[in-house]
């Protein structure tokens, strides 16, 4: 930290960045993942998400994303299914497509 | 909660509890209390709000996802130091099981293996390696391909991030390329893969593996680091071993890294083709909401600078000097130049550079600034490495929301 004096009194502002981070305190805490993820709108579908999308991944994967449209909610229903093998039946595509469009949906248009 | 569009100015305000327990370690070095609401902080895009929490060995940062955990570091955070602080540096995994449970990351139970198309397969525990193989250090910013996603117009599916999805550490470990050269590569060796030990949930899903082209794995500057910023790595930042490649996206910075596998012929694994492709264009951009034609992968940083101080929404007097400071950096080539606009990018003047930490680091940069007139004003910053590539004035766009370099305007209130 000594070498940050001469910028301050050169400039008598705020202190320069200081290059070493400080240290951790916390490096002595257990190693066990805080609980908590919100949790989805209601509406028709909703409980389908929650099962299927829920086997992978916690809920804010989808709560976080901004309003997307029906082709790119689309899109990643898709993704999950025929990429990373979730257990999602063709009759229940478009319910979680609809589902996450009215709720977490953009006005349509090209994205 | 913050005001939406404020830049996060609440980012890394803690709760007066939490700045007691803490004020006996650092308190100098954290960040002023602000705002009333320490639970939630607004990253200025929309469905921005976040909440910050408090995970192992970090203090409470911007979680994006819980499952498998994301978390962002708090923008003021690059105020803070040049070196990102391990219990405030970005996490981000993919896979359903992650991180690892650290009973498989105990000393005598973690070993790395290194097999495939080799004349030596091997498998060290870590103080094998420490004690078989030299250890060097080296500066490097670690940024994730998506930082800045939230940022992309049209938005973009996938992790909603601000700029916190980036920090830079002083990583010791050892060469990847002695490991490589003991295990002895043989000559049809194509491709090297990395496996870490997160798992999926679902057989079905594809495991997070990348790969390196030899030339890339046996260049001295790659490692298999085990310390950052002179501690054990953290566990949600790849504990007891993850690599680094300076100048490459975190992609391939494969955490709890325990299985390395040379290969002939192309690995075909969904986290290289399709996923972690950008447009085949030297820019890595086409024309908002259009699809390339034509993909490879995401490989070299491109170059990024931020100002950050004073904070966006910052009051600040006319006729008092004030300085304004921040960071840039590149793939490794080293910053040449920052420059610095008070008047939305119609003049610029050069900012002083900082010392070096290495051209894989980030370069600190200062202007000295006494604003003249009241009312909003924006600043900017522009950086230019040594190759003369710099940043865009205007975002460039990519359907996977990657690799956002524009310059990034900063707004304070003059009074």
């Amino acid at each position: 930290m000594l070498g940050c004096l001469p910028a301050l009194l050169a400039f008598g502002a705020e202190p320069f960045v200081s290059v070493e981070p400080a240290r951790n305190p916390f490096a002595g805490d257990a190693l066990v993942l805080p609980a908590g993820q919100p949790s989805v709108q209601p509406g028709e579908g909703a409980g389908l998400v929650i099962a299927t999308c829920s086997q992978c991944h916690s809920l804010d994967y989808i709560t976080t994303q901004p309003p997307l449209t029906r082709a790119q909610w689309t899109a990643g229903v898709e993704k999950m299914r025929a990429r990373f093998g979730a257990s999602v039946s063709s009759n229940q595509v478009p319910i979680l497509t609809e589902y996450l469009t009215r709720a977490y949906g953009a006005p349509a248009k090209s994205p | 909660m913050n005001r939406p569009g404020s830049n996060a100015r609440n980012d890394g305000a803690l709760t007066r509890r939490q700045f007691l327990a803490w004020s006996g370690a650092a308190a100098a070095a954290w960040p002023a209390l602000r705002g009333a609401d320490a639970s939630t902080t607004t990253l200025p895009f929309a469905n921005g709000t976040r909440p910050l929490v408090k995970y192992p060995q970090k203090r409470p940062l911007i979680r994006l996802t819980a499952r498998p955990p994301q978390l962002e570091t708090p923008f003021s955070v690059f105020n803070e130091s040049l070196l990102t602080p391990n219990d405030a540096f970005f996490v981000r995994y993919h896979l359903t099981n992650a991180p690892p449970p650290p009973e498989l990351l105990q000393p005598d139970r973690f070993r790395l293996g290194v097999g495939g198309k080799v004349t030596t397969p091997l498998s060290l525990s870590v103080a094998e390696l420490i004690a078989k193989f030299e250890s060097v250090e080296t500066v490097a910013v670690l940024q994730c391909s998506g930082n800045s996603r939230g940022f992309f117009e049209p938005r973009v599916a996938g992790g909603q991030l601000g700029h916190g999805a980036m920090g830079c550490a002083r990583w010791k470990g050892v060469r990847l390329a002695d490991v490589l050269k003991a295990a002895g590569l043989k000559p049809e060796a194509t491709q090297i893969l990395f496996n870490g030990l997160d798992t999926p949930a679902l057989p079905a899903t594809p495991d997070f593996v990348k790969t390196l082209e030899p030339d890339l794995a046996l260049s001295p500057e790659l490692l298999l680091a085990y310390e950052m910023n002179g501690e054990p790595l953290p566990w949600l930042n790849g504990f007891p071993l993850r690599l680094v490649i300076p100048g490459y996206y975190g992609t391939y910075w494969i955490k709890q890294v325990s299985e390395i596998t040379a290969i002939d012929g192309e690995f075909k694994g969904f986290w290289m083709n399709p996923g972690y492709r950008i447009p085949d264009d030297p820019c890595a951009a086409i024309a908002p909401g259009t699809t390339p034609k034509r993909t490879v992968p995401i490989s070299r940083l491109n170059v990024r600078s931020f100002i950050t101080s004073p904070a966006a929404g910052t009051a600040i007097r006319t006729g008092t000097e004030t300085r304004v400071r921040g960071i840039a950096f590149d793939d490794g080539h080293g910053i040449r130049e920052v420059l610095f606009s008070d008047d939305g990018g119609r003049r610029w003047q050069a900012a002083e550079l900082g010392t070096s930490l290495g051209n894989y680091a980030f370069r600190e940069w200062t202007i000295p600034w006494t604003p003249s007139r009241a009312g909003t004003v924006t600043l900017m910053a522009r950086a230019t490495n040594r190759l003369g590539q710099s940043q865009p004035m205007e975002p460039l766009w990519n359907p996977s929301g990657y690799m956002r370099n524009c310059v990034e305007p900063v707004e304070v209130n003059v009074t």
